[in-house]
């Protein structure tokens, strides 16, 4: 007990130190970005709206700034002929952990998961290294966009949504704080359930009623703390009261402000989840829920978004439908439920558009397969007046390909991001040049 | 209640076990094209099956059934091998003996797990045939297997016949790990396990192999003075040496799981110091570096798509490995490694094309003939030749896009997988579970007894073991 | 192999040794096992013989512990003390096929010991300053369960309670498990209960703990393989020495490869624990390679290869511990099809048996209540197994598979008098046992303790009140890193812990239970999201506590003390 005081005192002291952070400004246009590109003669699929067969866009201080099949390309324009071509909006990864680790095994490389069960103070955008090895990897295939998250805790912190360019990772924020990343209590003893004695497995459901618990009570206490404050501002002669970090970040989320994504995967866990959504108003989002489509119709009463993936993971379950991951797209799709696909990895981001097109191979409409990567997820996370589509006025979140940004044998043949054309070599490139032509 | 039940199990037990087409004597699909792995694709083909082996295979117009075979039209359909998996871990009740530095002694055939679902799930990705092996804890594993995976038929049906003899060696962070105090896997109170270092790996290898040359000596004497006609006491029989002595003699290959392109190299040399010869080198990210010594041992190379930065030892690790070391003439496969991309090693093969500009036809081999060949196998599965094994999946579409996935699959020609059949048993399955659960639930009173607790928790898989990373979700 | 063979031989004999010194103190040879001249006679009750007729109103006569007279028209002797069973039933006392009743707790070997199977590392001595681990337990052919044997006269109350009057025991830990005793359950000194020694060399293919070889399932088939073929080495060597002495140097001599002599010439029996249908296929398979005579025990799956065992003559002991629903399941759906089946196949497991024509008896599995073991076995009647091959699988199949058939198994003369007088029939549910006579002697049927652990773990001796755990503990476990400090913070509620652990890796839910001074514990640790299960052992001595800790099958010392409550 003593020691948890400790920890808190020293994350507080840590944050503290980083309270000016709190405050940065979305950085979504800066001075850099003037240069105005022209991708002339291509075939644009807007996404949300209809695909031009033959067209321009252009882009101007970062910004998607016209497109259509008989814009002009502007004289001071950087050319880039399309012919032949096809201009997506960038994809969007709706789950991962980019920039807080680097290399799996070794522990010094991963930021994702802060000590103690509560941790909605942290903040995934801070930790995010702009120059790891992993990112231009996960370009590679068209990606622009990564939702960045905490990991590993019953409220692991906050996500980030990340564009994957930028010298910092101020730069490369698009929406700092986009939800707070949420993991349900694990279902008890795992695969070693078995080899537990039932005492044991007893014990196991009750400390998961306890973290249940505990959960709620830091709901109540954040509400009741929001309260406080407010009463605080219209009455100074109320008495002031130390700040609490960890309350202090879940006021958006209790006022609804801030959604929480839990990754839940069972029918029950699941249905928990919903269920304290409803109790403390909290703007769900699901992730990892693999047995949502059993509860389909709810969602799409409730209007329930699910990050869906990875669609390449074994059914948990024996009897499980060995397409059980493959289909969940298409079942939700079927029931009117939003979702979006992610990775949940840092170092396999770039098979994303695989994940999708995985899912269309079992039913997914592949129109639909693409919008759960582009304006989707926009949509889910509130970005998608900036992001996700190919519009006037959206971020030049770009990529330029050679056919169907989901097909295996299509290449992304140049890349915007905010505007900017991004280098598409990578660590893979270089070692391959490298050793292709070794004598 | 009972009756439904009994008549549903048998009905169960029917579909799984062999599948909707019996083995008639002779099947012919048609309209399909055909991606043969070893002599390029054949569009409006045909493919014979009799006695389950490939009797013949053409156009259309080259390949005539009898009237009574049994027909399948795959109109826009697209037919590859059964594809192979080089790297497997599946099908096992254990994976890893890690006491020892040198296990040749164990054999994964006496542990083969015919009832692991994974072997359905593997089935219904286009799998036909995979080499689980022993895990990579040791610098000298155990002997591994190869099982065709035929769902529903015991263990002893699964095993390749007349299967050839191969033997996991494991270099790196994985063997040297249990010398590592630091690691998860040791555990407080025991002392650490010989070695420590890549240093350590070369000796160990080199001593079993001297230990080897010593006792195969012995057994020479022996037999020199039986042959004189004595009767001299025959020496102590060792499991373990009789391993090793047997990749000396040749009949057993070996399948070394390596990272670096030093350690790769440290085995080479050893190889051609003690007289060995290295069959394939498992996962080699760094293959593309030193693809040339590779190549001049002549040993293959079984390889990632992509797999990366799950460990230091796969930081270098490109997805264009596989096309660099099959350029250089090596004889290169694309594995799993893992029960999830053992469901879709047509995927991983198309990844090659991206990373690496391979054609459709080098793609395909990675999954098929090659590892067919790495295997030794390659004489009844790898591709669609006349003679073959009759190993074949049914595609919906071109099988390296994204889009397509398998519907039939199909060994020594009997249908092992059918989608449409699959999606209407589900049915039933989940019938006869309510039942079942409904039952006991009813049946659940007082007086119970207790069962008695299995005797071990799993040991470590593989994937815990091989990737470092414990919660690796994605491919 | 061998190095670690004859380090076993020295410390089982060192244990014998032990066991011998204390568990038999003179006084208690001077115990008889009956009265001598003591006569019973049982009239009036049904008497099913099993091996002949049944006698409705017949007389059963017991003299000197042997059944002197039985049938219809015996005259009741005049100096017999007569229990009236009009109305009840008598039966031969059930024989348990397999179990591990009144044997002491093993102890851990302490001595150190090489590496089984193969050489041992040479390796390992570059690692100087780590001492060797300790050879693990179970590996040892030449462990005699009946030098282990423990009995006081509470031990096996609950059996004869339960109406079993005789068992095949063995220990259950390890691969070469020990070679089986067969013993009347009665309260003699050891030495007279037991009606046959050695009986069986019990094997089953687990991996040892502790991490030494073999940690692994292919692991255990290699090393037996291997210890096979040392032992066809061995009588080789020692054929040509025993033909021949002069000239030739003379071999060492291995306790573990001699108590394999009767078992690769074919002359004792192996029993195997299998039950799985691919469990039991690869034990038949290795007791073939090495020409074996053997035994499945376990045999859940069996049924579904009742062919190929009557084929192969195969002799199955039936585990009437049936597989259950786990207790807190927290998703039935996980729970697969083919492990369902399994339960609602297993009651007609025997029936399929029977029906095949394969040979078998039923043993209680280690059920942990005896009185479930008459109840699974009306369970099997129930599913189909006729109610005579039920009861001959309580009393003379495994009479005959073990070669008692002479003394046990039927109520006829001569045999030894292992009788019991029940209620009813022994297959319903209502049915009572009244009276018991273990080689002649009546014992009182002493219902067992409503949620009493009664024969669990065989008949430990004398379990005393547990200790309390309860409070905080400062535990140090000691690992090659040094040290590791871990709270242990546990209530107590009967013998039942509960709790959580602090460990440098994160603090996690605990349970265990207390027996007399020692507590056991599990949790399962997570370390980089890696789950592992964490088991201790240990003694508490007041408020300090000493013992194992056991991560993955590898062990650490631990000690610590209460910390005083503020």
């Amino acid at each position: 007990m003593n020691k948890h005081r400790t920890f808190q005192f020293l994350f507080a002291f840590l944050l503290a130190s980083f309270v000016a952070v709190l405050m940065i400004p979305s950085p979504r246009v800066t001075a850099q970005q003037a240069a105005v590109y022209a991708i002339r003669n291509a075939r644009i699929v807007t996404v949300t709206g209809q695909t031009i067969e033959r067209g321009t866009v252009v882009i101007r201080d970062g910004k998607i700034a016209e497109v259509g099949a008989s814009v002009s390309v502007p004289g001071n324009a950087k050319v880039i002929e399309g012919r032949g071509l096809s201009v997506y909006p960038g994809l969007i990864d709706s789950g991962t952990t980019l920039g807080l680790t680097e290399v799996g095994s070794v522990q010094e490389t991963r930021d994702t998961t802060e000590l103690g069960d509560f941790n909605p103070h942290m903040r995934a955008l801070v930790a995010v290294n702009p120059h790891s090895e992993l990112i231009p990897v996960a370009r590679a295939n068209g990606v622009t966009t990564a939702l960045t998250s905490p990991t590993g805790r019953l409220m692991s912190g906050q996500a980030s949504l990340i564009n994957l360019d930028g010298w910092t990772w101020k730069e490369m924020a698009l929406k700092p704080s986009v939800a707070l990343a949420m993991e349900w209590p694990a279902a008890a003893a795992g695969r070693f359930a078995a080899f537990l004695p039932p005492e044991a497995t007893q014990n196991l459901a009750q400390q998961r009623e306890r973290q249940l618990t505990a959960l709620r009570q830091k709901l109540d206490d954040a509400k009741a703390y929001a309260q406080a404050k407010e009463a605080r501002e219209k009455d100074k002669s109320l008495p002031a009261r130390p700040t609490d970090f960890v309350l202090e970040a879940l006021i958006p989320v209790v006022k609804g402000e801030m959604p929480v994504i839990i990754t839940a995967s069972s029918e029950r866990d699941i249905k928990g989840a919903i269920e304290l959504a409803d109790k403390y108003k909290l703007k769900l989002i699901l992730r990892d829920a693999d047995d949502a489509w059993k509860v389909a119709s709810t969602l799409k009463e409730k209007n329930i978004p699910v990050i869906i993936g990875p669609v390449t993971e074994v059914p948990r379950r024996e009897d499980d439908d060995y397409d059980l991951q493959y289909s969940h797209a298409a079942k939700l799709y079927k029931a009117g439920v939003r979702f979006a696909f992610q990775t949940s990895d840092a170092a396999y981001v770039r098979n994303l558009p695989f994940q999708a097109g995985t899912a269309a191979a079992f039913g997914l409409p592949k129109d639909e397969a693409l919008k759960a990567v582009t304006i989707y997820p926009a949509q889910i996370f509130g970005v998608d007046k900036l992001v996700g589509s190919i519009e006037p006025g959206k971020i030049a979140n770009l990529i330029v390909t050679d056919g169907d940004p989901l097909e295996f044998k299509t290449n992304v043949k140049h890349m915007f991001i905010n505007g900017h054309p991004v280098d598409l070599s990578s660590r893979h490139t270089k070692l391959y040049d490298k050793f292709a032509s070794r004598p | 209640m009972k009756k439904c039940h009994l008549v549903l199990s048998f009905l169960l037990i029917a579909v799984f076990s062999v599948a909707a087409y019996a083995q008639s004597d002779e099947t012919l699909i048609k309209n399909a094209t055909i991606m043969t792995a070893s002599h390029g694709t054949i569009e409006n083909g045909s493919i014979l099956i009799r006695n389950g082996k490939i009797a013949a295979v053409g156009k259309n117009s080259d390949v005539k059934a009898g009237p009574n075979a049994k027909v399948i039209d795959a109109t826009g359909m697209y037919v590859t091998p059964g594809l192979i998996d080089a790297h497997s871990h599946s099908a096992l009740d254990d994976v890893n003996e890690m006491s020892l530095s040198v296990t040749a002694m164990v054999r994964m055939r006496d542990v083969v797990n015919d009832t692991d679902i994974n072997i359905y799930r593997q089935l219904a990705g286009g799998t036909t045939t995979i080499h689980p092996m022993h895990g990579s804890a040791n610098s000298i594993g155990g002997q591994n297997v190869i099982l065709k995976l035929k769902w529903g038929r015991p263990a002893e049906e699964m095993i390749f016949p007349d299967m050839p003899r191969t033997i996991k060696f494991a270099l790196g962070e994985n063997p040297k790990r249990a010398g590592n105090s630091a690691n998860p896997f040791s555990a407080p109170g025991r002392p650490l396990r010989f070695p420590a270092t890549r240093m350590g790996v070369e000796f160990t290898i080199r001593e079993a192999f001297v230990q080897a040359k010593e006792y195969m000596a012995k057994w020479d004497a022996y037999e020199a003075a039986v042959k004189r006609g004595e009767n001299p006491l025959a020496p102590r029989r060792d499991l373990k040496l009789d391993a090793i002595s047997d990749i000396l003699r040749g009949r057993l290959s070996i399948h070394a799981h390596c990272y670096r392109a030093d350690e790769i190299l440290m085995l080479i040399n050893l190889a051609d110091e003690l007289g060995f010869k290295v069959t394939t080198f498992q996962h080699v990210l760094e293959g593309y570096k030193v693809a040339k010594e590779i190549a001049a041992h002549g040993a293959g190379g079984s390889t990632f798509s992509d797999w990366w930065a799950y460990k230091m030892e796969a930081f270098d690790a490109i997805p264009g490995n596989a096309a660099i070391m099959t350029r250089r003439g090596i004889i290169t496969s694309v594995n799993s490694d893992s029960a999830d991309l053992a469901r879709r090693l047509y995927q991983e093969a198309a990844k090659t094309i991206k990373y690496g500009g391979l054609t459709d036809e080098e793609a395909l081999r990675l999954v098929t003939l090659n590892p067919a060949k790495q295997l030794k196998i390659d004489t009844r599965v790898g591709s669609i030749d006349e003679g073959k094994d009759a190993d074949l999946v049914i595609f919906n579409g071109h099988p390296f896009s994204i889009y397509s996935r398998p519907e039939v699959t199909m060994i020594e020609g009997v249908v092992y997988f059918d989608r449409r059949e699959d999606l209407k048993r589900r049915e039933l399955i989940a019938k006869e579970k309510k039942e079942l659960i409904e039952r006991e639930k009813k049946n659940a009173g007082q007086g119970q007894p207790q069962q008695p607790m299995p005797a071990l928790p799993p040991t470590l898989s593989e994937e815990e073991l091989d990737h470092g990373k414990p919660d690796r979700k994605q491919q | 192999m061998k190095m670690q063979i004859r380090s076993h031989f020295r410390l089982t004999l060192f244990l014998a040794l032990v066991s011998a010194l204390t568990a038999l103190p003179l006084a208690r040879r001077a115990e008889t096992r009956t009265i001598e001249g003591e006569a019973w006679a049982i009239k009036g009750g049904t008497v099913v013989t099993v091996t002949g007729a049944t006698i409705p109103k017949g007389v059963v006569v017991i003299r000197n512990g042997l059944i002197e007279a039985v049938g219809a028209d015996v005259p009741v002797p005049a100096d017999a003390r007569v229990i009236d069973a009009t109305g009840l039933t008598v039966y031969p006392g059930l024989i348990d096929a397999n179990t591990n009743l009144g044997l002491a707790a093993p102890t851990p070997a302490a001595s150190a010991g090489g590496r089984g199977g193969a050489p041992a590392v040479p390796a390992l001595a570059l690692t100087t300053a780590a001492a060797p681990a300790a050879p693990p337990a179970g590996l040892s052919p030449e462990l005699m369960a009946a030098d282990q044997l423990k009995v006081t006269p509470e031990t096996f109350d609950a059996q004869r309670a339960a109406g079993i009057t005789t068992a095949l025991s063995a220990p259950r830990e390890g691969i070469y498990q020990g070679q089986s005793v067969l013993i009347n359950l009665g309260s003699d000194a050891p030495e007279k209960l037991i009606l046959k020694s050695p009986v069986t060399l019990n094997v089953a293919f687990s991996p040892t703990r502790g991490g030494g070889y073999p940690a692994s399932l292919m692991g255990v088939f290699a090393f037996l393989r291997q210890s096979l073929l040392d032992a066809q080495w061995y009588r080789e060597v020692w054929t040509r020495y025993n033909k021949e002495k002069r000239g030739l140097q003379r071999p060492e001599v291995d306790k573990s490869l001699a108590a394999l002599q009767p078992v690769i010439n074919g002359e004792m029996p192996v029993m195997l624990t299998a039950n799985t249908v691919r469990e039991i296929k690869r034990a038949i398979g290795l007791a073939e390679e090495f020409k074996l005579r053997y035994f499945i025990s376990g045999g859940l799956q069996s049924y579904q290869i009742a062919d190929l065992l009557k084929e192969k003559n195969a002799t199955v002991l039936l585990s009437l511990n049936y597989p259950q629903r786990p207790a807190n399941l927290e998703d039935p759906e996980s729970e697969a099809l083919r492990v369902l089946r399994d339960r609602a196949e297993a009651p007609k497991a025997a029936a399929t048996l029977h029906k095949a024509g394969v040979r078998f008896a039923f043993q209680s599995g280690y059920l942990s209540r005896p009185s479930d073991f008459i109840a699974n076995a009306a369970k099997a009647v129930e599913a189909g197994l006729p109610k005579d091959a039920a009861l001959r699988a309580l009393t003379i199949w495994p009479a005959e598979i073990f070669g008692v058939s002479e003394q046990l198994g039927s109520i006829e003369k001569g045999k030894i008098a292992n009788l019991i007088v029940t209620s009813g029939d022994l297959f319903d549910r209502r049915t009572q046992v009244k009276y018991v006579f273990i080689d002649g002697r009546q014992y009182e049927v002493k219902a067992p303790a409503p949620n009493g652990p009664a024969g669990r773990g065989g008949g430990r001796p004398g379990a005393a009140a547990a200790a309390s755990a309860a409070g905080e503990w400062a535990i140090t476990a000691q690992s090659p890193n040094g040290p590791v400090q871990v709270t242990l913070s546990v209530s107590q509620e009967g013998s039942a812990i509960n709790g959580s652990i602090t460990t440098p890796f994160g603090t996690f839910p605990v349970s265990g239970r207390v027996s007399g001074s020692e507590v056991t514990f599990s949790f399962t640790a997570k370390v980089q999201d890696q789950e592992m299960p964490v088991t201790a052992k240990g003694t508490i001595d007041g408020n300090s506590i000493k013992g194992t800790m056991s991560v993955m099958g590898q062990e650490a010392e631990f000690s610590g003390t209460r910390t005083p409550k503020q």
